[in-house]
Parts: structure tokens; C-alpha cells; sequence
């Protein structure tokens, strides 16, 4: 039986003939299904995940110092370097013009002391203060955006209800002028966003803040605390989509925890596969992704 | 839409300025309370429709309009020292709608006690009355902050004269081993795959005037023994529930037998069978006799559904 015309359905993806799941990467091996080993010359990539316990305040909020050291940490593990300054001065030139990419969303925004600890880096490593911007919703009149040789992307990671997690590779939708364009379809294509001309080639680290991340979303605001943990860590790696592949997993560890059942995203978030098996953008199969693990490990759940 | 309006005194003396809204919202603005637990407005209302939506609420509004969603308010509250709270009260149009819009997330938190019906989980309220879905949402739970996310409700509640009927057709559903937390209900494609992913393609022919309700169930007394699915879908004529289950059949289930069931790739079975203008679906069943089981239990309900109505009608 092959695939129904104008369209897949659930039996498509039940019969593998289907290259992305229904509900999360968890959700076909929970059905039976084992995923094909990939061939040896499959490209592999390598993500940092650095935890701290105290990377929270005691009121919850996130520690400025403390995740500046993660942001050192990570970053040295990423590059191989060890010193903070020299993995920098490898990501950003002092000629370079660098947008930071941030969220700015009001129930869980990326946290200030991450964006000026990333602004501190970069000028750091030689860029002078008048060439950084850090932007979310104005990046395509910001003139530093427009004119940006180099791109830091950095965002929390949660559950999304029109792309079932809005993670790294969600994060560049509003580089699109026409951003509703990318929601079809689950949002399946954004990695094609990675292709425009603002973006292309640019981005030089993707972290993904993980220190409160969302795991599930209900109502009309998709926004519990509730819903929320302490897991008080950040993914660190130049590619968006193992970034994103490693914080979903987490995010499927946690609500299989919670609910204490596999309990499938509301949309299945299968932007990331698709990112990397139609646009090529970087590797989505766990089994070709080093996690290296820093710092705190309790509760690490991959 | 958010200018600035008349300034209003609550009886606490606070001085508050809310906007002015457009006529046709007034109702929807007296029943959210200019004053709760030392809470007051912290700017001036939004209101939305089905249109404008997504400029408040993003992708969210995909769901409420796909429930006929009508008018909508929206308060910010403020106090000092304390978190936001919005509350946000959305007129669906129908009391079928606003338990459609409610049950469109997993419910599985303890009841307020508000509305028909209601769930609170850490500072998040969420409850249906009549027409209406109220959100009344605080950013993190305090003592102080529960007490007034649980007032606003009440209040906005109490506002809600009239309560009105939950869909009709869940009373087709059996209830034994139905999971309570997984009851949905819904017109469209985009909404039965949120639920349970079917197919790309609008194979049951959904639409507007279709209504359908799914829940799950487990009948195994293991409490990790196998779910499957139970969808009862109407439709507004005989002949499109015929046309849509012909194309489902040919579609979905090709290999059907003769009583429309198939085993699925995962070892499970899926069903389905139609009763007049009603489809009764069975999915990831563990066998073909709890498919039959269970679409023999609903279109009994069915009829005894008909009979009762039959009697009504006769005494009227």
C-alpha cells in the first residue's frame, strides 16, 4: 500500500514510509516502531548541555553570574578551547556586525542577564558596542539586524501551539516579512527560513535557554507555570537543529514524567526532522548528536 | 481599539480608567469586577473577535476560531507587589462551543467548583458557563494571588445568568474505562488532529456543520494497559456521512472487512461503521471484538438517544 494521494495519514507514518513522526520523536518507539540505523557516512553533530543548580535564585529568577560562567563553560566544551575569550574571538571577528536574536515573549522571555552576558562576549572578543544589537520583534528595521554579518540565536525553549516547540530554529521567524507564511503544515518548512538572505550563513551559535523550560501549554495564553520546571540548564552548539532535536528530547522526558503516559505534542513539532531531512540544515536523529553533559546532573533526564 | 475611555471609581475609592469599549461588548465588560483582592485594571480592556485574534493571542486563536469564537475581552489586573492577572472571557456563541473551546486541552487538574464546568492548576483558572470560556490566568501562584484568581472567577461566573447544554452527542460515549481527562469535541480536520492525528487530508470530510466527539478510553485494569480511541462524528445529512465514510474507507482504511475494520500497521485495529448520519470510528483498538464492542455500545446509546426523543415528541 503506498502513501494516499494528497496527503500522508497516521498508517503512513505507522508504515515508516513517512519521514517524519507523528508526535515527537518518542512517540514511534513507543508504538513499536524502531528508527532505521543511519548509515555511517550520516552527518553527526556535537551540542553542549550545561546545567547548574544554582543557576536560579532562590525566588527562581536566573542568576546573572552563575549563568555567565555557564555561557564560558559551554562555549570553551563547544569549541575545544580553554579559554572563554579564544572560543569567542573563534566565534566573532571584531569586523563582524552581530545581531543576538532573542525572544521576548512575556510568560517565559530569554533572561536579560543571558543577553548582556553574550553582549559582553562578543565585545569582548573585539566587536565594539555601536555594531551589537540584541532584538527580537524589530529585526527587520534594525539597521545592526540588516546589516548583520554574524547572528547569535538565543531562546527559551517551550511548547508552541502552531510548531509544537518553539525552540533555535523557530526563533528566526520574524526575519520573514511575512512570518504566518511558515505556519502551514505544523510549521514543517521553517528551516527554510535559514535560507533567506538575512540569515544565511550567519548564525555563529544557537543556545537554547533551558532553565525554566514550558513542557506543556494550555489555553489561550499556551502558558502554565505549572507546566514549567527548574531544569536550570542551556544547549549550546552551532547547529540549530541537533540544539533543538536535544532540548525536545528533554521536553518528552519531562511530560512522560509528569503525565506518567507517552502524551503526544498537540502538534507534533516535526519542523526539526523535517530541517534536517528535506533543507539540510543540520542533524535531527539523536543517534548521530554528541551530548556533551557539563556541570549539574541530577534530574538530566537524557 | 485600546484607547483610552472614561475613568471609573470602584467602591474601594481606586480610580481606574478602562477603555471605551464598542457597544456590542458592553455585557462582557460588566461581568469582569473593576476591583478583586486589592487587584484593579491595569490598562485599558482589549477586545477582540474572531478577525482580530491573533493579534492578541497568536496562534492560539486557531483553536477559538475554529469554534465560532464571537466576541472576546480582555483585562489585565495589577497590584503592587503581586503578578499580573489576565482574564480573558470569550464569548463562543453556543454553550456546545465554550465546552468544546474548554475541553480542547487535557483536563486534568481539580475542579473550582466554578461554571459547569471548571479546572485550577497553579494560579490558572479555567471554567465554561453558558456561551462562555473564562481564562483567568496569574503569572505564578501566591496565597494572595489564588484568592483573587478564584474571586475573579467566581465573579465573572455569577455575571453568566444562564448556563446552557454540553454537546448532546456525549451521550453516545459509553463510560466504562472512559478516560475523564481525554473528552473533545469538534467541527473540524484541524481540531480531531490535534487530538488524534488521522490524516493530512480532510478524509472525514469535516467541516463547520460536522460535530464530532472523541475520547479515550482503557478498559484493561492495568493502569498502563493499552488506550485507544472512540470518535462519534454527526453529520447534517445521511447522505454526507455516507460520502464521507466511503472516502474514509477508501482512503484510510482500504483493507477494511466487511465491517469496516483493519488491522493497523502497530498490530492494533481500527473501525468504523455508520448509523444514519452518525460515524462511529474505533482506533488503535487492541482487537477487533473490543471494536465491536465498543461501536455496538454507542449505537445502542444512539437509539435509545432516538427513543427518548421519539416520546418527547409524543407527549408534546
Amino acid at each position: 500500500m503506498s502513501k494516499t494521494d494528497g496527503g500522508l495519514t497516521r498508517r503512513d507514518f505507522l508504515r515508516g514510509t513517512a519521514c517524519v513522526t507523528i508526535a515527537g520523536t518518542a512517540a514511534l518507539p513507543a508504538r513499536g516502531q524502531e528508527p532505521a540505523a543511519a548509515p555511517a557516512s550520516a552527518p553527526t553533530a556535537k551540542v553542549v548541555l550545561v546545567r547548574d543548580a544554582n543557576a536560579l535564585d532562590a525566588a527562581g529568577k536566573p542568576n546573572g553570574p552563575v549563568i555567565e560562567q555557564m555561557l564560558d563553560r559551554a562555549v570553551c566544551e563547544l569549541l575545544g578551547e580553554q579559554d572563554a575569550g579564544a572560543a569567542w574571538k573563534r566565534l566573532v571577528k571584531p569586523d563582524d556586525t552581530v545581531g543576538v536574536k532573542t525572544n521576548a515573549w512575556r510568560f517565559l522571555p530569554t533572561p536579560e542577564a543571558l543577553e548582556q552576558a553574550i553582549k559582553r562576549r562578543v565585545m569582548d572578543a573585539g566587536v565594539p558596542e555601536n555594531r551589537i544589537a540584541i532584538d527580537d520583534s524589530k529585526i527587520r528595521s534594525n539597521p545592526i539586524f540588516q546589516q548583520a554579518t554574524a547572528l547569535i540565536n538565543v531562546r527559551p525553549m517551550r511548547t508552541h501551539h502552531w510548531a509544537g516547540v518553539g525552540s533555535c530554529l523557530k526563533n528566526y521567524i520574524l526575519f520573514s516579512d511575512k512570518p504566518w507564511s511558515w505556519h502551514e503544515d505544523s510549521c514543517a518548512n521553517l528551516a527554510g527560513i535559514w535560507e533567506l538572505p538575512a540569515v544565511k550563513g550567519k548564525t555563529r551559535l544557537n543556545v537554547l535557554v533551558m532553565l525554566t523550560p514550558l513542557f506543556h501549554g494550555k489555553g489561550p495564553h499556551h502558558f502554565q507555570k505549572e507546566y514549567t520546571w527548574e531544569y536550570k540548564g542551556m544547549i549550546l552548539g552551532t547547529d540549530p537543529v541537533a540544539v533543538d532535536a536535544t532540548g525536545l528530547r528533554i521536553l518528552e522526558a519531562k511530560r512522560l514524567e509528569y503525565f506518567n503516559e507517552v502524551q503526544s505534542f498537540v502538534i507534533p513539532p516535526k519542523h526539526i526532522r523535517v530541517a534536517e531531512e528535506k533543507f539540510h540544515l543540520g542533524v535531527a536523529d539523536p543517534s548521530r548528536i554528541d551530548v556533551k553533559k557539563l556541570g549539574w546532573q541530577d534530574d538530566v533526564l537524557i | 481599539m485600546l484607547a483610552l475611555g472614561p475613568v471609573l471609581a470602584t467602591a474601594a475609592g481606586v480610580v481606574v480608567m478602562l477603555s471605551a469599549e464598542p457597544a456590542d461588548y458592553s455585557d462582557l465588560v460588566t461581568m469582569a469586577p473593576t476591583e478583586v483582592e486589592g487587584w484593579t485594571p491595569k490598562q485599558p480592556d482589549g477586545f477582540y473577535d474572531g478577525s482580530n485574534l491573533f493579534d492578541y493571542i497568536n496562534g492560539g486563536a486557531e483553536v477559538y476560531r475554529s469554534f465560532n469564537v464571537q466576541r472576546v475581552l480582555a483585562r489585565q489586573y495589577a497590584k503592587p507587589g503581586e503578578e499580573d492577572i489576565l482574564a480573558d472571557i470569550f464569548d463562543m456563541g453556543s454553550s456546545q462551543d465554550a465546552f468544546g473551546v474548554y475541553h480542547h486541552d487535557m483536563r486534568e487538574g481539580d475542579s473550582a467548583g466554578i461554571g459547569q464546568e471548571s479546572e485550577y492548576i497553579r494560579g490558572v483558572l479555567s471554567f465554561w458557563k453558558g456561551r462562555h470560556f473564562v481564562s483567568v490566568l496569574s503569572m505564578d501562584e501566591t496565597a494572595d494571588s489564588k484568592r483573587a484568581v478564584l474571586a475573579l472567577g467566581r465573579a465573572i461566573a455569577q455575571a453568566i445568568r444562564e448556563e446552557g447544554p454540553a454537546p448532546d452527542l456525549l451521550r453516545l460515549l459509553p463510560p466504562k474505562g472512559r478516560l475523564p481527562q481525554h473528552l473533545y469535541y469538534f467541527h473540524d480536520q484541524f481540531c480531531l488532529n490535534a487530538h488524534y492525528y488521522v490524516a493530512d487530508e480532510n478524509l472525514l470530510e469535516l467541516g463547520p456543520d460536522t460535530e464530532g466527539v472523541l475520547a479515550r478510553y482503557r478498559r484493561a485494569k492495568a493502569k498502563d494497559g493499552p488506550q485507544w480511541v472512540l470518535a462519534v462524528i454527526r453529520y447534517p445529512s445521511v447522505a454526507k456521512a455516507k460520502k464521507a465514510l466511503a472516502g474514509f474507507l477508501k482512503r484510510y482504511l482500504p483493507d477494511a472487512d466487511a465491517e469496516g475494520m483493519a488491522q493497523t500497521e502497530d498490530g492494533k485495529w481500527a473501525g468504523v461503521r455508520r448509523d444514519g448520519a452518525v460515524i462511529v470510528g474505533v482506533f488503535d483498538a487492541p482487537s477487533q471484538a473490543e471494536i465491536q464492542r465498543m461501536v455496538e455500545e454507542v449505537v445502542q446509546a444512539k437509539l435509545c438517544s432516538e427513543k427518548k426523543k421519539e416520546c418527547k415528541d409524543e407527549q408534546d
